[in-house]
């Protein structure tokens, strides 16, 4: 082989190998990993304590008069403004008020929706109705968006169903509201399509008018300019079994929800509605956290653009009267992300508490910390029940606020291990006043939480809502 | 008994003979042959011939005619004068029959039952040389000889065969057939009468044989075109062909004729555009000659159908049996391209018997016919290409580097290139500026859109005062030292008359032209005009530069214009050939030395030139000297580290210099690694980058998306395969350049370069500079070095090269027809113009959002796969493509709009106006997207940043076009915008003072040292390459060990 033959071949090995390995790494390593897709965050965050400014948007009181409720964990006072407009109107009610630290307040409101505005964070805002169906209360929210989903409203025997869609931002908005029942196909009243909302404004629809009948309605809300806030507001007339619901919608449908306490009492009743606002069919697992450990999970399965029931009544793996946990979750195939998912509950008692029903929804999975306000004035606390949600054990610590700051463990509630789908029940007392005083739940895994706020109703018929935690606050 | 022989009648054709005459009649006196006469008839000579025939063969009969209308007409005569005969032995007025020619060839008719016989014909001065022994053709009509030029007799083609043409010199026809046929076809004046009737007797069911017993000298006179033609003929050439195809258009029957003609028709079509291509005129003039002659008597042509149909009693597929397959010509012509190179193939056969002379050892000439027929040899290749590889010194050797030292290694047995025709060059760069004009039409006519890399220009005199006070806009304005780019373009544009928009284009659209010219003139010093020329065209072909247009990315452009440069500087300083300096490694080290450091200070000018333009330049050319190191050190082992060490200091030295020429700008990023974004580039999202395919084909843009654009870069590995000594060298260290590119640009798409984010466009620009290089090696390779294998696999690789630049090439000339190389029509000029119209009074800034690559301007990071820019008043201007080192002040507002991402503020309009920021633009697309109108390329941001600025209660979003959203901030700004700060005396002073070493550089570079002249001047007198006279015309070149010789006349010119 001559010399100049020897070069060749050397250059050529060389190549060869240089864009060979080149190959074999770009098709073994494959292509650089895209930015995860970070989910939106959940429509009620209380932004962290260092933020120079924050606010709620509470959508519901357009729909029914009420009060904001402001629980500030903090140490030091918070002072805030609540710009109050109701719906088609355009005289706007402006209140200033302050938070003492660790406490709740009520702020009373006329109807109509409702911004709370802060110079800082650190601050949960729920909207609370009081009627002769009971209290209702659910966190307002603390961002706006351009789709909002509620798994449930029902507009049968005479229940009443509104739709409350506020724009709080300068930006004009216009929506469409359409709703998806269990027996499929998809309702586009065209009464509510293009439903223009100019900056500050809000506006109630009355679902009956437009679908009525409905024993159980998924609902959801686009935006298809601007981004707004939407709330489903539901009230079941009688004594017996009336109740009002605020239904906190989620922003965007995902593949865990979890409710932390429930149960069947006898003559009670306990319904989950599972919809599927996306184009792919949902095989969801129902998890079921028993005292005795965990029961055999169902399986349901969702096709898009529908909803489906589980009665939890009917399922024979629920004991009567014992207290459960219960977590939706949906799965991946081998080429797709797990289709998003929301979910509501319909908890009703025997008719013997006020509320006799309540509609809730349930809380995403992926939080680890939350922010557990004090129940609404004039109510006592049942129980806090906090439910692992992760695949491994977690530890759980509940925390309260001193009044010089800072966060410590309640007695005996400090790094409590959860088996994966346990709950853990933690009742008030003096040493650990949940419900009466704002907590703090950390985990080191997602958990969710539920308190309820009176031992006579059923637990779920009217619960109150934490907040997920960004940062801790203490 | 008396002996019954047929008669003969020897029929010879006269015109004008020769001193030769005497000795053709006296042949024919000696025949053995009992009933032989003879029949002298005279084509129009000056004088009449009979005296002569008389003298030799007093029984003879002579005829004279009144004109000469060519062999043919004359020879058809005879119909009307012989009856009788059994045979006519028809002969040219220059042959010299052996006694027993009429005997074998009578004879041996009789015994094979055949029409026409052939006897074998041999050289007129030297009988043992074979001149023809009955001949083929092809389908087309072309000739094909069964004997080599000059080929021995040594009985090897002593047997009686069926051929198909027997050559006119001397040919014996069956009197019955020869009347049958109506005898020769009087249109076909010369060259083609055999052929047409040796075609037609085979129609008619005659053979034709040849029988090499009977031996003919021939002289050939006519095919040396030494014989008169009749008047009005054109030249041997254009008659071959007319006649050829008048043959095939009269011999084939309806259906074969079907078949043949459409070959014969591309086959001329290529042969013409070849032609034209060449510079071969008179091959072009002879065959669109062929074509109109024909067409002009397509009447007679149907006549001549006529006839023959009514004889034809053989097939055509009987008839085709002793045809050549395929195209003789066509095989001829590949035979000589890759035998004996371009030259040789277009000069025709007519040409080799003169490259065959100049180097067999008798100097004998050949008998190729005259006109380029296209003869081939059917038993194999030509002379021996290693005989005449080593042998061949044709062309003149031209280097470009100048004057060559004795001591210059110089190659032994290699040919030089000879030169291109300015015909040739002229067609072919007309046709590359007619592509670029018409690729670029839009663009000059229209202007260019505001987006990305492509902003207005500012006047000059705010160029020059921006670069005289060191104040700059983009941020918040400030005096934080930017690129001193400003100061040049001012001055460029003061040149160009302070027209903005002229100025725009002549930057934008400059780079192209100049780019090229950068390759032509590195590649000019490997002494192949071929080679430069496709060099060049290939790095025109290359989609690197037209995906930098279409993507807006001025700075891709601008390194696409430097990079060949740049290379061209770090070639030289390799030393390597041929770029060496001929100075050795002991002698003359002080002028050593010096030229070192001239290399430096070069190559460090042009290097800071390129990154005050494009700040990642220095790391460019750093990037460069280290691919050609990678590519020196695997093709030259040990021996490499010299040139390595040469390139990789001129590159550092050269780094060095533009540090200091563009201070203070280059000192304010030494102070720390956070300053380097504008050298290093931004991140982008993971995920987001180009794809290992597009960059393998260097298209990482809508333009060369396609695998045809994969020949360009197949083309580029022929060298590797059959270059040899320095070119091999070369193409390896081409090669490192574009591995290296690669190779960077693939980590970088991986994330694995940690702050190294330079745009894959300005990375890919040195690949395209080794691509195109490689490639004009391969043609080099092809003409120097190949010509010393026999036809094989390198061949076939370059025909496969040589597809590859043409595929390759296809994808860009596709994009010319758009007429703005996908450039977006309407940029964000027009969609952002209404921003002031809306602002409060007294001035206003945005807050731009986006991708890098889809930043208007320059721009700091914000997080990965997002930048920021704040602006004056809405969409910047190109002084806005270099921002300073660090954002300063800015980076508040990116704290803010972090702030309102983590939803820890939902007043950012509140936190942006404390910086008088009245709009936030987040740029999604490189353009607005117009539906039906223009679709440009998507860079989404993070929906994080999107939801962010959605969620604020003090910021506005406005209903605009598609592509960008723009929000404007309800709060009300601080105060008027800040005005012009001035830049400190100690910046302006070391500004100045660095203009000042500029100029003396500038100054210095320009003029050579007195010590180079002296030099120059003492190597002259001592006799080491070239001179001039003191006349200043440069004397005779004297023969030199090594060097060229002038070649021979009548090659290569």
């Amino acid at each position: 082989m001559t010399r100049e033959t020897t070069r060749r071949v050397a250059l050529l090995v060389a190549g060869v190998l240089v864009l060979t390995a080149v190959l074999v790494a770009d098709a073994v390593i494959g292509p650089s990993a895209p930015a995860p897709a970070v989910p939106p965050p959940p429509s009620a965050v209380v932004a962290d304590a260092a933020a120079s400014s924050s606010a709620w948007y509470c959508a519901g009181l357009a729909a029914a008069s009420g009060a904001v409720l402001v629980t500030n964990p903090g140490r030091v006072p918070v002072t805030g403004t609540v710009r109050s407009q109701a719906a088609g109107s355009t005289a706007v009610v402006t209140k200033d008020f302050a938070a003492p630290p660790g406490q709740q307040v009520a702020v009373d409101l006329p109807q109509g929706a409702a911004t709370v505005s802060f110079g800082g964070g650190g601050v949960g805002v729920l909207e609370a109705a009081v009627g002769n169906a009971g209290v209702t209360a659910s966190p307002c929210a603390s961002t706006t968006s351009d789709t909002w989903y509620f798994a449930h409203g029902s507009t049968a025997q005479g229940v009443g169903m509104a739709v409350a869609v506020f724009n709080p931002l300068p930006t004009p908005a216009v929506v469409d509201i359409s709703f998806a029942s269990p027996s499929g196909g998809t309702i586009v009243p065209p009464a509510y399509q293009g439903i223009p909302l100019a900056p500050g404004q809000s506006v109630v629809e009355n679902v009956m008018d437009h679908v009525p009948n409905a024993a159980s309605l998924a609902t959801q809300v686009i935006a298809l300019s601007g981004s707004v806030v939407a709330t489903v507001f539901e009230q079941s007339p009688g004594p017996g079994h009336g109740g009002a619901s605020f239904l906190d919608g989620a922003t965007a449908p995902r593949s865990t929800w979890a409710f932390a306490q429930n149960e069947d009492v006898a003559g009670g009743m306990n319904s989950f509605v599972v919809y599927n606002p996306t184009s792919t069919p949902a095989t969801v697992t129902v998890a079921l956290s028993l005292t005795q450990g965990q029961a055999a999970p169902l399986v349901v399965r969702v096709a898009p653009q529908s909803a489906s029931v589980l009665n939890a009544d009917a399922q024979t793996r629920i004991p009567a009267g014992a207290p459960y946990g219960i977590t939706f979750s949906t799965s991946s195939s081998s080429n797709r992300s797990a289709p998003g998912i929301v979910v509501a509950r319909i908890a009703s008692s025997n008719g013997s508490s006020t509320p006799a029903v309540g509609v809730s929804s349930g809380q995403a999975g992926g939080i680890s910390r939350w922010l557990v306000p004090p129940v609404p004035p004039g109510q006592s606390p049942a129980g806090l029940a906090v439910i692992d949600l992760a695949r491994r054990p977690v530890r759980v610590s509940v925390k309260g606020f001193r009044p010089n700051g800072g966060a410590v463990p309640l007695p005996g509630a400090n790094a409590v291990r959860l088996l994966p789908g346990a709950v853990y029940a933690l009742s008030p007392s003096p040493a650990t006043p949940v419900g009466w005083s704002p907590v703090e739940v950390e985990a080191d895994g997602p958990v969710a939480v539920q308190l309820d706020p009176s031992p006579d109703s059923p637990p779920g018929t009217a619960p109150v809502v934490a907040w997920p935690l960004l940062a801790a606050l203490g | 008994m008396e002996d019954l022989a047929p008669a003969v009648v020897a029929v010879i054709v006269a015109c004008d003979p020769g001193p030769w005459f005497e000795e053709t009649l006296q042949s024919f006196a000696l025949q053995d042959y009992p009933e032989l006469a003879v029949l002298v008839l005279d084509a129009g000579s000056a004088e009449d011939p009979t005296p002569r025939v008389a003298a030799v063969l007093p029984n003879a009969f002579v005829r004279r005619l009144p004109e000469n209308a060519g062999f043919a007409a004359a020879a058809d005569a005879v119909l009307g004068m012989v009856a009788g005969a059994s045979h006519l032995l028809l002969c040219h007025d220059d042959v010299a029959l052996d006694p027993n020619v009429v005997h074998v060839l009578v004879e041996e008719s009789f015994r094979s039952n055949a029409g026409i016989v052939s006897p074998k014909l041999v050289a007129w001065d030297d009988p043992s040389r074979l001149l023809h022994v009955g001949m083929a053709v092809d389908k087309g009509g072309a000739v094909v000889d069964r004997v080599e030029p000059g080929e021995i007799d040594h009985g090897q083609h002593d047997g009686v065969r069926d051929v198909f043409l027997a050559p006119g010199g001397c040919m014996l026809v069956r009197a019955d057939l020869f009347a049958e046929l109506g005898g020769f076809d009087p249109a076909v004046v010369a060259l083609g009468d055999d052929l047409d009737l040796c075609w037609r007797a085979q129609v008619a069911g005659a053979r034709v044989i040849v029988a090499p017993a009977a031996r003919v000298r021939h002289l050939e006179r006519l095919a040396a075109g030494d014989r008169p033609l009749p008047g009005g003929a054109p030249s041997l050439q254009a008659l071959q062909r007319r006649h050829e195809l008048r043959i095939v258009l009269v011999a084939y029957s309806t259906f074969h004729l079907l078949r043949v003609l459409p070959q014969v028709v591309f086959l001329s079509a290529g042969e013409f555009a070849v032609a034209v291509l060449t510079g071969n005129r008179p091959r072009a003039r002879g065959v669109l000659h062929a074509w109109s002659w024909n067409w002009s008597r397509r009447k007679e042509l149907r006549a001549a159908r006529a006839a023959l149909r009514e004889r034809r009693r053989l097939p055509d597929s009987e008839v085709r049996r002793l045809q050549v397959r395929g195209s003789a010509r066509l095989t001829a012509y590949v035979r000589r391209l890759f035998a004996h190179g371009l030259e040789a193939a277009h000069a025709g056969a007519a040409a080799l018997p003169a490259l065959i002379s100049a180097t067999a050892p008798d100097g004998d000439e050949g008998s190729e016919a005259a006109g380029g027929a296209a003869l081939v040899n059917p038993a194999g290749a030509l002379a021996p290409a290693t005989a005449l590889g080593t042998r061949r010194r044709s062309g003149v050797v031209r280097n470009g580097a100048g004057p060559q030292p004795a001591e210059a290694p110089v190659e032994s047995g290699a040919a030089a290139s000879p030169p291109l025709s300015l015909s040739a060059r002229t067609v072919v760069w007309a046709a590359v500026g007619l592509v670029l004009l018409i690729g670029s039409r839009q663009l000059l006519g229209n202007g260019l859109p505001s987006m990305a890399g492509l902003l207005s220009w500012p006047a000059w005199t705010t160029l020059l005062h921006r670069f005289g006070t060191g104040w700059h806009a983009p941020g918040l304005g400030g005096v934080n030292p930017t690129s001193p780019a400003t100061g040049p373009l001012g001055l460029l544009a003061l040149v160009l008359g302070g027209s903005s928009g002229l100025v725009q284009k002549v930057i934008v659209l400059g780079c192209l032209p100049v780019g090229a010219w950068g390759l032509a003139r590195l590649a000019r010093p490997f002494g192949s005009p071929r080679g430069r020329l496709a060099a060049t065209l290939v790095y025109l072909a290359l989609p690197v530069a037209y995906d930098a247009l279409a993507l807006g990315r001025w700075d891709a452009l601008v390194a696409y214009a430097a990079a060949p440069w740049v290379a061209a500087r770090l070639a030289r300083a390799s030393d390597l050939e041929p770029f060496a300096s001929g100075y050795g490694s002991d002698r003359a080290g002080r002028l050593r030395r010096r030229r070192l450091l001239r290399q430096v200070i070069g190559l460090g000018v042009l290097e800071a030139v390129f990154t005050m333009l494009v700040p990642a330049g220095a790391a460019l050319t750093l990037l460069m000297a280290a691919g050609l190191s990678a590519g020196a050190l695997v093709a030259l082992g040990p021996t490499g580290w010299r040139p390595v060490r040469r390139m990789t200091g001129a590159a550092l030295g050269a780094t060095a210099v533009t540090v200091v020429l563009l201070a203070p700008w280059s000192f304010t990023m030494l102070a720390g690694s956070q300053r380097w974004q504008a050298v290093t580039g931004l991140a982008l999202l993971p995920g987001t980058g180009p794809g290992w395919s597009s960059l393998l084909r260097l298209a990482v843009g809508p333009i060369g998306d396609s695998p045809l654009a994969y020949g360009l870069v197949v083309a580029a590995v022929l060298p590797l395969l059959v270059a040899v000594r320095h070119r091999l060298t070369w193409a390896a260290m081409a090669w490192g350049l574009v591995l290296s590119s690669w190779l960077v640009c693939w980590t970088e798409g991986k994330g694995w370069t940690a702050g190294f984010n330079i745009t894959p466009l300005v990375l890919l620009a040195p690949a395209a500079v080794g691509v195109a290089l490689a490639a004009g090696l391969g043609m080099a390779a092809f003409e120097q070095d190949l010509s010393a294998h026999r036809f094989g696999w390198r061949q076939v690789a370059t025909v496969l090269a040589a597809a590859g630049v043409t595929v390759g090439a296809l994808p860009v000339l596709a994009a010319a027809g758009g007429g703005r190389w996908d450039l977006p029509t309407s940029g964000y000029g027009e969609a952002t113009a209404w921003l002031s119209g809306r602002a409060p009074a007294g001035g206003f800034r945005a807050l731009w959002l986006a991708d890098p690559r889809a930043l208007p301007g320059g721009g700091w990071q914000l997080e990965p796969g997002v930048a920021y820019a704040v602006t004056d008043g809405g969409l910047p201007d190109s002084t806005g493509l270099w921002v300073g080192s660090h954002p300063a002040s800015a980076a508040t507002v990116a704290d803010d709009v972090r702030l309102a991402q983590r939803h820890r503020t939902v007043q950012l309009g509140q936190l942006l106006a404390a910086s008088d920021i009245h709009y936030v633009v987040v740029v999604q697309s490189l353009a607005p997207i117009i539906p039906g109108y223009q679709s440009p390329a998507l860079f989404p941001v993070p929906a994080t940043l999107t939801d962010a600025l959605s969620t604020q209660s003090d910021l506005t979003a406005v209903p605009g076009q598609s592509g960008a959203a723009i929000y404007v901030n309800e709060v009300k700004a601080a105060g008027p915008v800040g005005a012009n700060l001035e830049s400190s005396w100690t910046y302006r002073g070391v500004l100045y003072g660095v203009v000042v070493v500029w100029l003396l550089l500038v100054v210095r570079l320009a003029r050579p040292p007195t010590v180079w002249a002296r030099a120059r001047r003492r190597r002259s007198r001592g006799g080491r390459g070239t001179s001039r006279s003191r006349a200043g015309r440069p004397p005779a070149a004297r023969p030199r060990a090594g060097a060229g010789i002038d070649a021979p006349a009548g090659v290569g010119r």
